[in-house]
């Protein structure tokens, strides 16, 4: 079939699709409702990203993680270790689903995907930081020490978890001697942290006071005494 | 009414439901879609089925151009969409599914785009020649850049690449032909 015709075939036949009613145009409001559609979700999407990467934030402060960073190549191992990583995948599946839903729309143009993800990783995280510092995730973790928490309320809980087995214990300073504090812990479980524990300091450890809450990396050497290799005040 | 309507014209008319400003944009484009689909499906009998698939596409999301960009962009991006489709579907050409040119954008330089028409003109004569031999990727970045002369930002729209990579891609296109034709012929 030469060109010109093969021209006349397409424009006829697509022609008589458009005429007879069996191809027809989308309504403006389809595509308004599609576009109002994307924004929902990918607000709520944006959203589930915040809370989650400043619930990662709030659960490494709470639990005294942090101090980890300042213990060495073997606190930062175990830093790494304990960081809630699936925490971390969620939300990147979360912002490349936001990614795929906004490259869908016209806003992706000429956009590198990089760029638009790095663009909305930075944005969630910023958020994220700024929803730490509201009493948000304090109280919902207290809801869920009561018991009033559903669905997440585990998660919140998992922040309390113990990690003996990695050298990390949490305690209430009790008795002070120059070389070694006495710390006391309670969390309700039976776990190897409970109960009371003499640690022993690594030296340049500063000064304690009895009733300081205390976060302690180190080994067991008898069931009752740490030898810590950092210790930070809450 | 103006006497002879830009192509963003008739297509807001075909929004509000002028079959005629439709058949008049279809006047304009079904000869550039056939020779486009050819560049980039060479060896395809169906091109009409293609380009038909084009045009009803086209009728149905008419309401979601946006009259403020140009027309022609927004036809060759739901070209590219449809004859990417029939390769997928039909040849045993690799398509990479993960491209990482799409994801790391190329720094342009302004200098990188030639602007010499008749230097363009000259190259496309060339192109004619060994373009069926190239990766369909490069096929098509020849053909928008030298046979249907869109600019690289109208080619980055199209192909959805940063405007950087179209110019990276561009010049591996151009070396690739470069070893297809004699010596002789570009120096």
């Amino acid at each position: 079939m030469n060109e010109e015709k093969l021209e006349k075939n397409i424009k006829d036949e697509v022609l008589q699709k458009v005429r007879s009613g069996a191809v027809r145009a989308r309504s403006q409001s389809y595509f308004v409702f599609r576009l109002a559609i994307t924004i929902l979700v990918a607000l709520v999407a944006l959203a589930v990203s915040v809370f989650v990467v400043s619930f990662i934030l709030f659960s490494i402060h709470e639990s005294g993680e942090q101090f980890l960073l300042g213990f060495g190549s073997r606190g930062i191992l175990t830093f790494l270790s304990l960081f809630p990583w699936t925490l971390l995948a969620l939300d990147v599946l979360i912002l490349t689903l936001l990614e795929w839903l906004l490259q869908g729309w016209k806003i992706g143009y000429r956009v590198s995907l990089l760029s638009v993800f790095l663009a909305i990783f930075i944005a969630s995280s910023l958020l994220g930081l700024a929803a730490n510092f509201t009493p948000l995730h304090g109280s919902l973790l207290r809801m869920a020490d009561r018991g009033e928490l559903p669905i997440i309320g585990d998660t919140y809980e998992s922040i309390h978890n113990s990690h003996s087995e990695s050298g990390i214990f949490r305690g209430i300073v009790s008795a002070v001697q120059p070389d070694r504090i006495t710390i006391r812990h309670d969390d309700k479980d039976s776990d190897k942290d409970e109960g009371t524990h003499i640690v022993i300091l690594p030296p340049g450890s500063p000064a304690f006071e009895v009733g300081e809450r205390v976060y302690v990396f180190g080994s067991m050497s008898d069931p009752s005494v740490i030898e810590a290799h950092g210790v930070g005040k809450f | 009414m103006p006497e002879f309507p830009t192509d963003e014209e008739l297509a807001v008319r075909a929004q509000k439901g002028d079959e005629g400003a439709f058949a008049e944009l279809m006047d304009r484009y079904t000869g550039k879609m056939i020779r486009y689909g050819k560049k980039l499906l060479p060896y395809e009998d169906n091109i009409g089925d293609a380009v038909q698939d084009i045009f009803i596409t086209v009728y149905r999301n008419i309401g979601d151009f946006d009259a403020v960009r140009r027309f022609s962009p927004w036809i060759y991006r739901i070209a590219h969409n449809a004859f990417v489709d029939v390769l997928r579907k039909k040849t045993k050409e690799p398509i990479p599914v993960f491209d990482w040119n799409r994801i790391i954008p190329h720094v342009l330089h302004e200098e990188e785009e030639p602007v010499d028409r008749k230097e363009k003109e000259e190259m496309g004569v060339l192109l004619n020649k060994e373009i069926k031999n190239l990766p369909p990727a490069y096929r098509e970045i020849i053909d928008l850049y030298y046979f249907e002369n869109f600019s690289y930002k109208e080619i980055a729209d199209i192909l959805h690449l940063p405007v950087g990579t179209v110019g990276i891609r561009l010049s591996r296109a151009r070396e690739a032909l470069k070893k297809k034709i004699p010596k002789d012929y570009y120096e």
